[in-house]
């Protein structure tokens, strides 16, 4: 009998020591595409006239299909050859919800570089990796109006501050951390006001050029300040939001920041209680970069 | 021995019958009393906990009238809400029950029930994995609640002789006083007041789940916001016995029949008459309004899997 007991035991304790692979959820903190270089793919040290091979891990935490390419370069000038700068494409599905748990792609790419040369004296350099893609995320929690401010406010505030789970917030490069929602009642119904907080995640950069027309309206340096994300704030069924800092669906990231507030509202009239999902549709393009120093010793220094 | 067995056998028999005799009907007084009136919920399996985005499932809901009051055709009426009707295919007009809603009584212990069909939804927005949502429903209906108290008409000078046949002392309110709606009557006391005047204060409480307004209110009226706040928490309030009775219902004239507002859900309004003999007799009460209550139920509805 305590044999059977310790065998259900052990089961038992197995069974809750899996690192529960694949559990989660699609949403969450932004993420997006993960690079890593493989082990001694390349070394730290190498020899002059030895070849160099880079092995990189690509794992995409997002939502978003990666359909892209990934290079890899050095910073070194191509004087002593050695590292050039090579793609190949990359093809990675985003993480999708199954059951209680999320599927995520993850491949690996190799990379041969013919050996540095002519190399006098030691030097350092660093192995880049980037990989740039497009990333289209609609995210957004339930929010719930009714048609009186002050009334029933424990099923529905009119003044709510939503985080965490309730956020329904995709996981991609950027996506959104906060949603304040107010309730201001107006002449003739209620408008539904909206503080949209949106992060981007802590690895990589937003990329993205200005069009002419933003350029000219605030100035040349602006394309060095900002970079455009697509934005369209939409209360399902109900029309779209009217976003101050929006002009023509685009807003103008600032590249020195990680978070930033959208201001949006709606005039919903005389309506009934609703629970309605808020749509907040992004695109962007995001660039995920990964640095390896490595040191090329001279060889005739150690002989 | 054998006399103990039989006692025994005779005790338990007893306990059989004690034990087999039917339920009574909860009935000990004038009124089987409750805080129920006309309930709503969803049908089962109407709508699912669970559909794709292109399935079209029914939405009905059944209205229950659990409380002591009679509704003729159409009375009651129910209506969807809570979701973007539009993106449902929903109506979001009030839709009356076909039948009467008999409450409950001497001949049908239950109450009346009736379905109302909503027709069938069917979300026509794009859904990425799944969605939750809370459908909801709610019905509008006009109720009375009645009520049948004893209480005590003595002057002073009955009381203070000893000549009282009543006493005017304890609460009034009993079992089975007040008819099952779920605005309510839950305490009616009485006090001496002058030398022939007797004051009774009537408690009205809404003890339901919903919210209570002013009688003859259209259900249709209560969607405009406006409405809705001008008549909220406002019951009719109608005595018919001792025919005498007066009350102070604040906003008109010393009356028995007048609108009394609730406060936290609850008021007492005072009324007096004049005691000329000492004599017991029916406090008379009718409660008017229109009641509004709600049920949801929680919906997932997961992303095509034929695209």
């Amino acid at each position: 009998m305590k044999r059977i007991l310790i065998v259900f035991l052990l089961i038992f304790i197995i069974g809750c020591g899996q690192p529960g692979q694949g559990r989660g959820k699609i949403t969450g903190e932004p993420d997006g595409l993960q690079i890593s270089f493989l082990p001694l793919q390349p070394a730290s040290s190498l020899r002059e006239n030895q070849d160099v091979n880079v092995g990189l891990e690509l794992v995409n935490n997002g939502v978003c299909d990666i359909s892209s390419e990934v290079c890899v370069t050095d910073t070194l000038s191509s004087v002593w050859a050695g590292v050039e700068e090579q793609c190949t494409s990359l093809e990675l599905r985003g993480i999708e919800q199954v059951g209680e748990g999320v599927t995520k792609d993850s491949t690996t790419k190799q990379f041969s570089f013919p050996a540095y040369r002519g190399v006098d004296r030691d030097l350092s350099t660093s192995i880049i990796a980037k990989s740039k893609y497009n990333c289209d995320i609609t995210a957004g929690p339930q929010l719930c109006v009714k048609p009186l401010v002050g009334q029933k406010e424990k099923e529905c505030p009119s003044f709510e501050k939503i985080t965490g789970d309730k956020l329904r917030a995709t996981i991609a490069p950027i996506t959104l951390v906060g949603v304040d929602k107010q309730l201001v009642p107006e002449q003739g119904g209620i408008k539904l006001v909206v503080a949209i907080t949106l992060k981007k995640m802590g690895a990589g950069e937003i990329k993205g050029e200005l069009d002419e027309s933003t350029i000219n309206k605030k100035g040349s340096s602006s394309a060095l300040r900002y970079v455009p994300v697509r934005v369209e704030v939409d209360y399902r069924g109900y029309g779209s939001l009217e976003c101050r800092e929006l002009e023509n669906g685009i807003f103008l990231w600032r590249k020195d920041k990680d978070q930033e507030i959208l201001n949006c509202e709606i005039f919903l009239g005389s309506i009934d209680y609703v629970e309605n999902p808020l749509d907040i549709k992004l695109g962007y393009e995001y660039e995920v970069s990964q640095m390896m120093p490595i040191q090329i010793l001279d060889v005739d220094k150690q002989r | 021995m054998k006399k103990s067995y039989i006692f025994i056998i005779f005790l338990v028999s007893l306990l059989i019958i004690a034990g087999c005799k039917k339920e009574g009907t909860g009935k000990t007084g004038t009124f089987f009393g409750g805080v129920d009136g006309v309930s709503i919920e969803f049908e089962k399996l109407s709508p699912p906990s669970k559909f794709e985005q292109d399935d079209s499932v029914s939405i009905q809901t059944i209205l229950k009238n659990k409380g002591e009051f009679d509704l003729q055709s159409g009375k009651a009426k129910a209506k969807i809400f809570g979701i973007n009707l539009n993106t449902f295919g929903l109506t979001d007009q009030y839709k009356g029950s076909a039948g009467p809603l008999r409450g409950r009584g001497e001949f049908s212990d239950q109450g009346g029930e009736q379905v109302l069909d909503f027709g069938n939804a069917r979300y026509n927005q794009p859904i990425i994995n799944s969605q939750d949502f809370t459908i909801r429903a709610k019905v509008c209906y006009p109720y009375q609640t009645k009520g049948l108290v004893n209480v005590c008409i003595t002057p002073l000078i009955a009381k203070e002789s000893g000549k009282e046949v009543c006493s005017v002392e304890e609460q009034k309110v009993k079992k089975g006083d007040i008819s099952s709606g779920p605005v309510q009557i839950t305490s009616v006391t009485e006090e001496i007041r002058g030398s022939d005047q007797v004051r009774f204060n009537i408690e009205i409480q809404n003890q339901g789940k919903g919210d209570v307004f002013m009688p003859e209110i259209e259900c249709e009226k209560l969607e405009e916001a406006t409405a809705r706040v001008a008549n909220k928490d406002k019951v009719e309030v109608h005595i018919l016995n001792p025919a005498d009775v007066q009350c102070d219902f604040r906003t008109s004239d010393l009356t028995n029949r007048g609108i009394v507002e609730l406060v936290g859900g609850k008021q007492v309004v005072s009324c007096f008459t004049t005691a000329r003999d000492s004599y017991e007799d029916k406090l008379n009460i009718r409660l008017n309004y229109v009641y509004l209550d709600e049920t949801s139920v929680p919906v997932t509805i997961f992303e095509s899997t034929t695209k």
